[in-house]
């Protein structure tokens, strides 16, 4: 019985997902209604609640194949972070464009189910079906705007490409299963770390790395990004873009960190080398970018780099940069796909519909220079301690070289955020209407700014959690 | 806890910011007075600072410590020693007379008010600020508003001038969080407490290594020649106010930066890289003032006079004596009035030409002669005359710096000459030859510009009479500094100065 109150949370969740798809069943579903989402968020909040209490738990259960910890614990929170972020604005952007609220929201709370299972799975298994659980519900979101070719463009592209990652990840874990016999973290780690491992445990463990390097934008499983983010509705690509990468990263943590541990001398460099290169590339290729949307993936690939840096620091202030980086930037990033949704999209995010927002209007000018500085790593806003805690965690652990380069590399990020920012403040706009925006985008914007500042300037509480947490990374 | 003054000065402007931010942009005459009264009210507070600081009891005062960041062992430390006070009160200075320089704005008063304040909240913070994650959060802090402040309020190339800027900041920014990641996690002490990190002993070749990357870091912002180039764009394209600050402030942050944390941690360093260093102010002092010369536009020229100026600053910090180094802070506080004054002038003139080119103008003392005359003091302090502040700074430069490299010390003394030529020629083009018929009916200062002169001409006259003020005060902040270099006297003797006669 205990168990089972071990996934409350994701009961809640997934329940709330399934009355949302029962109510669409049995009512008209006019277009315009927001409630579906609102009732949503709702269940988010209950479910955040829930989540909360889970705290201090650190119960393996279900046969070893699932773990609550502070670890799991606190990515379940970034999952439901960003999807009640996400839930808050979307209707706004959903419900004119004839999208029903109610699908769009049972799939991102089915997708938030997944990524609040992730980071527990404890076995091949259960990670493989959170994984799935996450690509299929976007498969849906990416594509759903009936009638209209770019997001049904996108939504193909990551199909196939996500379908292909996710079968060379299967490859790997079923090499894994037949050179270990297991398909429990805990067993592999014991039957990998006697003896010399074989080479073909190395080559699956670059196979799990590349199905889920697509995940966390790791170059070169990078290319999807750029077109899904312009293909996609705002809403979706700001669920995508902070917090199907965040559990992905959980999953990350578990496995590098503890299963191939015995293979770190095998994966550490290459994951090293493939953190400056995500880096150059991400910062690099921003540059000519005239798509803000397009622009916001690739800085996505950039920040994927910082994070990859701690992940190979690894220890305890690495993976607890990595838990701290997920959660301040899923903040910073819904609040930048929140404006954009609130009034871009019918322009497609092009840099030239920003121009004078700041006239137009204030406030989402304002929220938007926020998010940007705080991409930008300027203090005291929440992205600058997140990068601290990154560079921090990779000259602890003597990476002092390449912590160097990828901070030189990061002062390119600068121009083409502060581009954005000149646009809206220094350029005339081409229409003088104000935008005028509804209360659901307004809340998740405030929200989304509180977090983006209190969690700078007051960072001190929440990286004593994420250290305390990251204690549990091993199991 | 008693009432934390030095928060509150460096508070001030930011919480003028606040309220500003809750004011409807048409109340600009409301804006513009909140904004005057949160600089003075750290304007006062400063002036309190220094006249309060105990310098029999010397070391940092008025200390307010909170736990902002125990997992790193991260303080929220602020408080003031003989530098900070100083150099407090010359960003009061400048933030104050620069409200009063910007009255005349018109376009986007609310935000630009706001940027401003910001940015002095900033630069006073870095002063303050005794923890070193906390000095670099400050210092960070101060990119963005100067971005801003160029990119929309700006003249000549102002976009390009503010991404050249930010870019090259963020630069030196990066390089200085690397070396203080290193340098913490080298020292082990899991604390960013300045006064802590200052009396661990780094073994010489951390000392060599990290002193070179650090100052590397700050030397971006000083800027030393060859990482100058986008200071006289950025501080040409700035708005009046946008320069005084920039060139009186701003400037200082990397030198600052360079004696409080390179020099302060690793002397042994210091030693090793200072002939380079020497070196490289020279070039500055030099290289500057020709380039200076050259210059047909009147704020180009006061930008690359401001690098030279600045190259003093760091020939005396490279020799390392009590002398140089206590004339290389007194140049920052000097300096510091003298080229917000210069760029104020240069600033209403243009108000009232439209032209920055000197060339264009003449004869303007015919028209406004207040203007005429506050400018030619501010030449004249310039090229050091003796009873303006910069006299005492370059005069205890040159005193200190002779000594440990005669050659480097003669080759910028030269640069007095060059500052002479270019500054007084400014003056005759622009005020004196024969006044040009369509600036016949031109205006002279109104009210506040009078406030602007009259504060930063008192101070500049005043420490230009009684320096001991405060080089006592920077000479006890340099004592702890000095304590660590090997060659230097550990006690402070300023009676070169009192040698002089008539003034100890």
């Amino acid at each position: 019985m205990m168990s089972v109150g071990l996934l409350l949370p994701e009961i809640i969740v997934g329940a709330a997902g399934l009355i949302v798809l029962i109510e669409r069943l049995f009512s008209k579903g006019e277009p315009g209604r927001k409630d579906a989402a609102w009732f949503g968020a709702a269940a988010v909040l209950v479910a955040l609640f829930a989540t909360f209490k889970l705290f201090g738990t650190n119960v393996t259960a279900f046969y070893g194949s699932y773990r609550v910890d502070d670890l799991a614990v606190f990515f379940k929170i970034v999952a439901l972070a960003a999807a009640g972020l996400t839930l808050l604005f979307a209707p706004d952007f959903l419900a004119p464009r004839g999208v029903k609220t109610g699908d769009f929201t049972a799939l991102v709370l089915f997708a938030a189910g997944g990524m609040m299972l992730l980071p527990s799975a404890l076995d091949f298994i259960t990670l493989f079906i959170s994984l799935e659980l996450i690509s299929i519900s976007f498969y849906v979101m990416i594509a759903m705007q009936r009638g209209e070719v770019r997001p049904a463009e996108a939504g193909l592209k990551y199909l196939l490409l996500s379908g292909m990652a996710s079968a060379i990840l299967l490859y790997g874990m079923s090499l894994i299963y037949g050179l270990t016999g297991s398909t429990y973290l805990a067993a592999i780690r014991q039957a990998l770390s006697a003896g010399e491992p074989p080479i073909l445990a190395g080559i699956a463990c670059l196979m799990i790395l590349a199905g889920l390097g697509f995940k966390i934008y790791l170059v070169p499983f990078h290319m999807w990004a750029p077109d899904v983010y312009e293909g996609a509705s705002s809403p979706t690509v700001a669920f995508l873009a902070s917090g199907s990468s965040a559990a992905a990263l959980a999953a990350v943590l578990r496995l590098f960190g503890e299963s191939f541990a015995g293979l770190a001398g095998l994966w550490v460099p290459i994951l090293l080398i493939m953190a400056v290169i995500t880096v150059a590339v991400g910062n690099i290729v921003a540059l000519p970018q005239t798509n803000v949307k397009r622009l916001l993936a690739y800085s996505s690939i950039a920040h994927a780099g910082y994070i990859l840096l701690a992940i190979v620091a690894g220890g305890r202030s690495g993976t607890a940069a990595v838990m701290y980086y997920s959660l301040l930037y899923a903040f910073s990033v819904v609040a930048a796909f929140g404006v954009i949704s609130a009034f871009a999209e019918t322009s497609g995010g092009d840099i030239r519909s920003f121009a004078g927002l700041a006239r137009r209007a204030p406030f989402l000018a304002f929220v938007m220079m926020v998010a940007l500085a705080s991409l930008a790593g300027i203090p005291p806003l929440a992205g600058f301690m997140a990068k601290f805690a990154v560079f921090a965690a990779a000259v602890q652990a003597g990476y002092i070289m390449v912590a160097g380069i990828a901070l030189l590399l990061s002062v390119i990020s600068i121009f083409y955020y502060f581009q954005v920012i000149k646009v809206m403040y220094v350029e005339e706009p081409a229409e003088a209407t104000p935008i005028t925006f509804g209360l659901g985008t307004y809340a998740a914007l405030l929200l989304g700014l509180a977090g983006i500042i209190m969690l700078g300037v007051v960072p001190g509480p929440l990286m004593h959690i994420a250290q305390v947490a990251a204690g549990f990374a091993r199991f | 806890m008693s009432f934390p003054v030095v928060s509150a000065t460096v508070f001030a402007p930011l919480a003028g910011a606040l309220i500003i931010s809750c004011i409807p942009a048409s109340r600009k005459e409301v804006i513009r007075w909140v904004a005057a009264v949160a600089t003075g009210i750290s304007f006062i507070l400063s002036i309190y600072l220094v006249l309060a600081y105990d310098l029999s009891a010397g070391g940092v005062q008025f200390i307010e410590k909170v736990d902002w960041l125990p997992t790193f062992g991260i303080k929220y430390f602020m408080g003031a020693d003989g530098i900070s006070v100083v150099l407090l009160l010359l960003t009061a200075i400048v933030g104050f007379t620069g409200v009063f320089a910007s009255w005349g704005i018109q376009n986007r008063v609310k935000e630009y008010f706001i940027t401003f304040l910001a940015l002095t909240f900033a630069c006073a913070g870095v002063f303050a600020a005794f923890d070193l994650f906390l000095l670099f959060v400050f210092f960070e802090l101060a990119v963005l508003p100067k971005y801003v402040l160029i990119a929309v309020w700006g003249s000549t190339k102002k976009e390009y001038a503010a991404m050249k800027l930010a870019l090259y900041l963020t630069l030196g920014g990066a390089i200085i969080l690397l070396g203080i990641l290193c340098l913490y996690f080298v020292a082990g002490l899991n604390t960013m407490d300045i006064l802590v990190l200052a009396q661990h002993s780094f073994t010489h070749q951390q000392q060599v290594w990290l002193f070179a990357l650090l100052t590397l870091g700050f030397a971006v912002q000083v800027p030393i020649v060859p990482l100058h180039s986008w200071l006289p764009d950025a501080h040409t394209g700035a708005p009046t106010a946008g320069s005084m600050i920039l060139a009186g402030v701003v400037m200082k942050l990397g030198a600052y930066g360079i004696i409080r944390v390179a020099l302060w941690f690793f002397p042994e360093g210091a030693v090793v890289w200072a002939p380079l260093i020497a070196i490289f102010a020279v070039i500055c002092v030099v290289y500057a003032a020709f380039v200076a010369m050259g210059q047909k536009d009147l704020k180009y020229m006061i930008a690359n006079s401001s690098i030279s100026h600045m190259g003093y600053s760091v020939l005396g910090i490279a020799a390392l004596s009590v002398a140089s180094l206590t004339g290389a802070v007194f140049q920052f506080f000097a300096h510091g009035i003298m080229a917000a004054l210069n760029f104020a002038l240069a600033g209403m003139t243009y108000d009232r030409t439209h032209t920055r080119i000197m060339a264009a103008m003449g004869g303007l003392a015919k028209v406004m002669p207040v203007l005429a005359i506050a400018f030619a003091i501010g030449a004249l302090a310039s090229v050091g005359l003796p009873g303006t502040a910069s006299f005492w700074a370059e005069f205890s430069v040159f005193v200190g710096s002779f000594p440990v490299f005669p050659l480097w010390a003669i080759l910028s003394i030269s640069g007095i000459v060059f500052t002479a030529y270019y500054m007084l020629r400014a003056v005759q083009r622009v005020y004196f030859e024969p006044l040009k018929k369509e600036y016949a009916e031109l205006k002279d200062a109104v009210w506040y510009d009078w406030v602007v002169i009259s504060v930063i001409i008192f101070f500049i006259v005043a420490m230009g009479v009684y320096p001991s003020l405060l080089m006592d005060l920077i000479g006890s902040g340099l004592e702890p500094i000095l304590a660590g270099l090997p060659e230097a006297k550990p006690a402070i003797d300023l009676g070169w100065l009192s040698a002089l006669g008539g003034v100890k």
